[in-house]
């Protein structure tokens, strides 16, 4: 037993003493606006995004008998979800106090969301994996339902609690076989096993397809996608913008970590059905995206295409797959927080503006926001000189630098047709004419952070290589 | 093929565990369903017995059936759900639902049938020596090997608690905290009441003052 060395897991006990620590000052405080819960929140992603940058550059270390992995990797990708996080409560912050329902509980549970997904990026075992997504899911579920007014968030909170759960079961059943023919629960350990398996690979195969299950309907891919638009567009459009953006990045961490690092002997498995969800949700997200009158459906839709693009990097790992993929999903949940940023923005008490009859002519009443929202699409639809444009350029660079050019010009086609239903966003606020007024929330800090991030995908856009590079040096 | 005695307690266990398991789905009464439950928990523990994991067994039964199912009596005894009218239209889609159990049931055994996990392949666990505590075991494994899941399963739970609070408690009745929504949408028939009336007491009030 060597000594034991805490080092590895300081982000990881600072958050949870962080959400401790929130849930005390709460308790405590009786100040109905919550701003010291807010601003503790805050300063302590802060210190923890501090120390994380500080210890950035780490050799891959497997510690805690194996539970527990620290990479370049999985320090880059805590430090992009807590920054997600905190961005995401910078919105939340006015409109839950509009909706009346700004609890403490709200910024605990975020702390605590956070927690899990960053126990997800780094698990080197299966309890860890598990276990840090079921911290991630009650969560989700909990800030879901929060609403207690809102039919539609009770609905989303139960479809996705039901769902999840199924899917929860799928992956403890894949998990459980693996267990049961490796006799490993470790992941390094149980690929060096599975490599070296003879007769009960088809076991493992059969274990795999139902952790893929559990995978694609945590991302949301097409066989498993049903949950999403139902839950973006039931739960508050905070909570929306939080579980369409940083839970995302963390399933990028847990199928990175339980398909390449714990399966890769069954690489040749598991990529085909990747590759099947893949098409089938970059077919499926645009074509139905095209019907939908509500602009959160239409991202819900959207954002299960996205999910399709990404996942074909895992199709391509020799061609810089992986790097793409991550390149994809930090953009994507940085443009999906920009879109339901200014989701929330647009809403004001008792009124969601969410169809796109609402939002009318808003270019001629605000043409500031108006701006904002056209960058959100255009970024979405992957234009130049966006950010957008850059992740999907590097998925299709690797599918053709593999061989693969059919399935590149099949994502491209859709990527197309995709381009209808953003332009359509963008006619309707530029060019039709205005029926009423807009009021928006009433909060300085709010326009700050969404003029900053609808601006960042312009600014990210012209020098992509500030995100990418770290991508392939993660991978490296 | 001699049978001993250990097994006929496990052909004995598994028989009820399978016999009380499709009792819960059978039963048409929900505190019947609740109580076979309980039934398959006893059988599971005595199985579990049988693999010398005593300390499971024993938590199995003081967990499961003497909180967690008292519990869940309680609401099902509470609610009174009507199962016969939700499951009024089960059985529409009985014919697929049979075809794609057997189809899974088929795929199950073929992939983790006795050819894949047959007692030839997957030897028995050995029996443990004298003196060995099952309780000692498990805990040097949750708190040195496995003490990270172990905080996390803690943490989880911690979880679980927050979020059942905030999403029932709805604070103090007493509280007299103002509603503005209300106040600024009150009108004047709300609060300002016109009742025209004589008033012979006026004259009196001005003599008074005099006076």
């Amino acid at each position: 037993m060597t000594s034991f060395n805490i080092d590895p897991l300081i982000p990881e006990v600072l958050t949870l003493c962080l959400a401790c620590i929130v849930l005390m000052i709460d308790l405590y405080s009786k100040n109905r606006e919550k701003q010291t819960c807010y601003l503790v929140t805050q300063i302590g992603f802060a210190v923890i995004i501090l120390y994380l940058i500080g210890n950035i550059w780490q050799e891959k270390t497997i510690t805690y008998n194996g539970t527990f992995v620290v990479d370049y990797l999985s320090q880059i990708l805590k430090v992009a979800l807590i920054l997600i996080t905190g961005v995401s409560l910078v919105y939340a912050r006015a409109y839950i106090r509009e909706r009346r329902f700004l609890r403490g509980e709200y910024y605990s549970l975020s702390v605590f969301a956070a927690l899990g997904m960053m126990i997800m990026v780094s698990a080197n075992h299966m309890l860890t994996l598990y276990l840090g997504l079921e911290l991630l899911s009650l969560t989700l579920y909990a800030m879901i339902a929060m609403e207690r007014n809102s039919q539609l968030g009770a609905e989303a909170a139960i479809k996705y609690f039901v769902t999840g759960a199924i899917a929860s079961g799928f992956l403890l059943y894949g998990m459980s076989l693996l267990y049961g023919v490796t006799g490993h629960l470790q992941l390094d350990s149980m690929s060096d096993v599975i490599a070296n398996l003879s007769e009960h690979s088809l076991v493992a195969k059969f274990a795999v397809i139902f952790v893929v299950a559990g995978i694609a309907f945590k991302l949301g891919l097409v066989p498993f996608h049903m949950w999403i638009p139902d839950v973006y567009h039931g739960a508050p459009t905070s909570v929306t913008a939080f579980v369409a953006s940083a839970p995302k990045v963390a399933g990028f961490g847990f199928a990175f970590r339980f398909l390449v690092e714990g399966a890769q002997p069954l690489s040749a498995d598991w990529q085909q059905l990747i590759l099947i969800a893949g098409m089938l949700s970059i077919a499926l997200g645009n074509l139905v995206a095209i019907a939908q009158n509500n602009l959160k459906r239409i991202l819900a839709y959207s954002g299960i295409g996205h999910m399709g693009y990404f996942i074909l990097g895992f199709y391509v790992p020799e061609a810089g797959g992986h790097s793409a993929s991550m390149f994809y999903i930090l953009v994507y949940s940085l443009m999906t927080l920009a879109a339901f940023g200014l989701l929330m923005f647009f809403s004001r008490i008792g009124y969601e503006y969410e169809t796109l009859e609402d939002i009318k002519g808003l270019g001629r009443k605000n043409p500031w926001y108006a701006l904002m929202l056209t960058f959100v699409m255009i970024s979405m639809a992957g234009i130049p000189p966006f950010v957008g444009f850059w992740p999907k350029l590097e998925i299709f660079r690797a599918l053709v630098a593999d061989g693969h050019w059919k399935i590149a010009v099949y994502a491209i086609l859709f990527s197309v047709i995709g381009l209808y239903y953003y332009l359509r966003v963008i006619k309707v606020v530029h060019f039709d004419e205005p029926d009423r007024e807009f009021l928006f929330l009433p909060s300085r800090s709010i326009r700050f952070a969404i003029t900053f991030n609808c601006l960042a995908l312009l600014i990210l856009g012209l020098i992509p290589d500030s995100i990418y590079r770290y991508c392939v040096l993660a991978f490296g | 093929m001699e049978i001993n005695f250990e097994q006929i307690v496990f052909y004995g266990f598994s028989a009820l565990l399978i016999l009380s398991a499709l009792m819960v789905i059978l039963v048409k009464n929900s505190v019947k369903a609740v109580l076979f439950l309980v039934l398959s928990f006893f059988s599971t523990a005595g199985l579990w017995m049988l693999l010398q994991a005593e300390f499971l067994a024993i938590a199995l039964v003081l967990v499961y059936v003497g909180a967690v199912m008292v519990l869940f009596l309680f609401v099902v005894m509470m609610l009174d759900v009507r199962v016969a009218a939700a499951r009024h239209r089960f059985t529409r889609l009985l014919p697929l639902a049979i075809f794609i159990a057997a189809g899974f049931l088929y795929l199950l055994h073929w992939i983790i049938g006795e050819h894949h996990f047959g007692s030839d392949v997957m030897p028995p666990p050995s029996n443990v020596e004298e003196g060995y505590s099952n309780v000692r075991e498990l805990g040097k494994m949750l708190y040195t090997d496995y003490f990270l899941p172990f905080e996390l399963a803690a943490v989880i739970l911690l979880v679980a608690m927050i979020a059942a609070i905030s999403l029932t408690f709805r604070g103090k009745r007493s509280r007299k905290s103002q509603n503005i929504d209300k106040q600024v949408r009150v009108t004047k028939a709300e609060r300002l009441k016109i009742i025209s009336y004589d008033t012979p007491q006026e004259k009196d009030k001005s003599k008074e003052a005099s006076s």
